[in-house]
């Protein structure tokens, strides 16, 4: 896996951490606010990664 | 009946059709304009659902349409096919209930989803709960959720509020709309449909009064805020399925007005929604399904209470809204029925948005401050009333630790004195409301607080009764055990029999 990959797993599973208790998987709309944090902070560590929505799909 | 100016697109569905099968025995259109005939019969059971949607716009009678859009095909996975026939119902009815003689391309709309979209589980890699492809007309449910089929049903309906509203898909929507009228839309069918049908076994269970595990905060808030509004008018749940099933447009202008453009649907602004819809917050209904999952009506609630101030923006400071509401009073002279109400407000608001209000837990300590040592003596059951409130609402931090030990200590005094209490009935019901912790982040200093509140709850009753009733002593020990011990029920009704023969024995 390229370092960019790991660090952003390292990533996700923070933002995971930092929900938990807040908002559960199950919710409705779980993955759009899980996304939005992991963009957050791989801003604020340097790192240029946006995820974008596709045309034509919904997930929620 | 073909229209003149679509000769040549007649021509066109005969080709394909006539391409790809005979035509045997079959029914034939004549049209007023064209001599060309029409195969319905073959277009009917062509397995092409994109074709046969493509050309209904060719044929305007109902009962042609109608066996047009019974014909398409779609797929229910077998395990999720009596959820997705009960999903379909529920719609169904809220519609019939909304709509007494539902417009034909609403109905239509209805049918063709229901009758296009191919539903099954899938495993995700991602954390996805729903994933709706508009153009294959797919929507699949995480099979992580299988067994959790409240939730199951949840995201069935909110899928297929995404695909009417998506059915001629050019472009994502607006997500604050799409997402929060999906929720709404949701919690509508499900709660409708169980308050006609109370005794219905669904196979599992629906907390009342439902609504769906959502992650969308803002886009509930804000919609459930505008169709509050639109509520007071009874136009909310008509203009909620105009969004869905018609012209979206109309639903923007009945809740931003006929000149919205779309940045002001965009751009919620809470303080022009409150001043352009003041007729319908006056008096709020916390039992309305737009309260549940909204921090901006119990904000627009408590603007209401204290209206000399602006608290509709954010970094409040709760302590200043409080004493703004009291006028001035110290914690020792606050009602306590109305201090509940302003810190219940805020707790609700919180919970969602937690840039509206400063912490809350500094409001205490600040408010004891205040007081005099004389204050506190003469107006301790108050003050006691007060700080059971916000150990109620877990808003007390740890420096307010030994001030409460203080005023407790006070009562105790007052209590052993033979000093009788105004307020012995209201301070049992508080301290029984209490939860097991007090959100104070130190278990020693609640501990410490527990302990006295229970001292002064036996004395209280002691004052009350002249002593400890056995029910009052069983009543504490059930209490005790159900919280703190993890015990079989028969070991424990088999406990007390055993306490209440020792203790026969004892006075004997």
């Amino acid at each position: 896996m390229e370092e960019k990959d790991l660090i952003l797993k390292e990533i996700e599973n923070e933002a995971k951490n930092e929900l938990k208790g807040k908002i559960n998987e199950t919710a409705v709309g779980y993955i759009k606010v899980l996304n939005k944090k992991i963009e957050e902070k791989a801003k604020e560590k340097g790192i240029d990664f946006e995820i974008k929505e596709k045309e034509g799909k919904q997930i929620d | 009946m073909l229209e003149k100016e679509n000769t040549e697109e007649n021509v066109k569905v005969n080709e394909e059709l006539n391409t790809k099968k005979e035509v045997q025995n079959s029914e034939v259109v004549k049209t007023e304009e064209s001599q060309k005939e029409v195969n319905i019969d073959c277009l009917i059971n062509e397995n092409d659902n994109e074709m046969k949607l493509k050309f209904l716009q060719y044929f305007p009678d109902k009962e042609t349409r109608e066996r047009i859009i019974n014909s398409l095909e779609h797929k229910i996975a077998p395990e999720l096919y009596r959820l997705v026939n009960l999903a379909q119902k529920m719609i169904r009815e809220f519609i019939k209930e909304v709509y007494k003689d539902i417009a034909v391309e609403k109905q239509e709309s209805i049918n063709i989803v229901f009758n296009t979209t191919n539903i099954k589980y899938a495993n995700f890699k991602k954390a996805y709960n729903i994933d709706i492809d508009y153009k294959k007309r797919n929507l699949l449910i995480s099979e992580k959720r299988k067994f959790q089929q409240n939730k199951v049903l949840g995201y069935i309906i909110h899928g297929y509020a995404h695909l009417f509203s998506n059915i001629k898909y050019t472009k994502n929507n607006n997500s604050i709309i799409e997402e929060g009228n999906a929720d709404i839309f949701t919690d509508l069918v499900i709660n409708t449909y169980i308050e006609k049908h109370p005794h219905e076994n669904l196979g599992f269970h629906i907390e009342m009064p439902y609504s769906i595990e959502s992650a969308y905060i803002d886009e509930n808030s804000i919609e459930r805020t505008r169709l509050y509004a639109l509520s007071k008018l009874k136009i909310d749940k008509k203009m909620l399925l105009e969004y869905f099933l018609g012209d979206k447009e109309k639903f923007i202008k009945a809740v931003e007005g006929e000149n919205a453009t779309e940045t002001d649907i965009n751009n919620f602004n809470l303080k022009e929604f409150y001043n352009k819809n003041k007729f319908a917050f006056e008096d709020i209904d916390e039992k309305s399904i737009y309260y549940l999952k909204n921090y901006i009506l119990p904000l627009y609630k408590l603007q209401n209470l204290v209206a000399d101030i602006d608290i509709l923006k954010e970094g409040n400071n709760p302590t200043e809204v409080v004493e703004k509401y009291f006028k001035g009073e110290k914690i020792d002279k606050m009602d306590p029925e109305k201090l509940e109400q302003i810190i219940r407000l805020i707790k609700q608001i919180n919970i969602n948005n937690d840039k509206i209000f400063l912490p809350l837990n500094q409001f205490l300590f600040e408010e004891f401050n205040k007081l005099t040592d004389m204050e506190k003596k003469m107006s301790c059951e108050v003050i006691i009333e007060n700080t059971l409130i916000m150990l109620k609402y877990k808003e007390v931090s740890i420096y307010c630790e030994k001030l409460i030990t203080e005023i407790i200590q006070y009562l105790i005094n007052d209590l052993e004195r033979g000093i009788k209490l105004n307020k012995n009935n209201k301070i049992l019901q508080r301290i029984e409301e209490l939860d097991d912790t007090f959100g104070m982040e130190n278990e020693d200093a609640e501990e410490n607080i527990k302990d006295l509140l229970s001292y002064l709850r036996a004395k209280i009753e002691i004052a009350s009764n002249g002593h400890i009733t056995a029910e009052i002593f069983f009543k504490r020990l059930q209490s005790t055990v159900k919280n703190s011990l993890n015990i079989e029920r028969n070991e424990e009704l088999a406990g007390y029999q055993t306490i209440r023969e020792e203790l026969k024995g004892i006075t004997k």
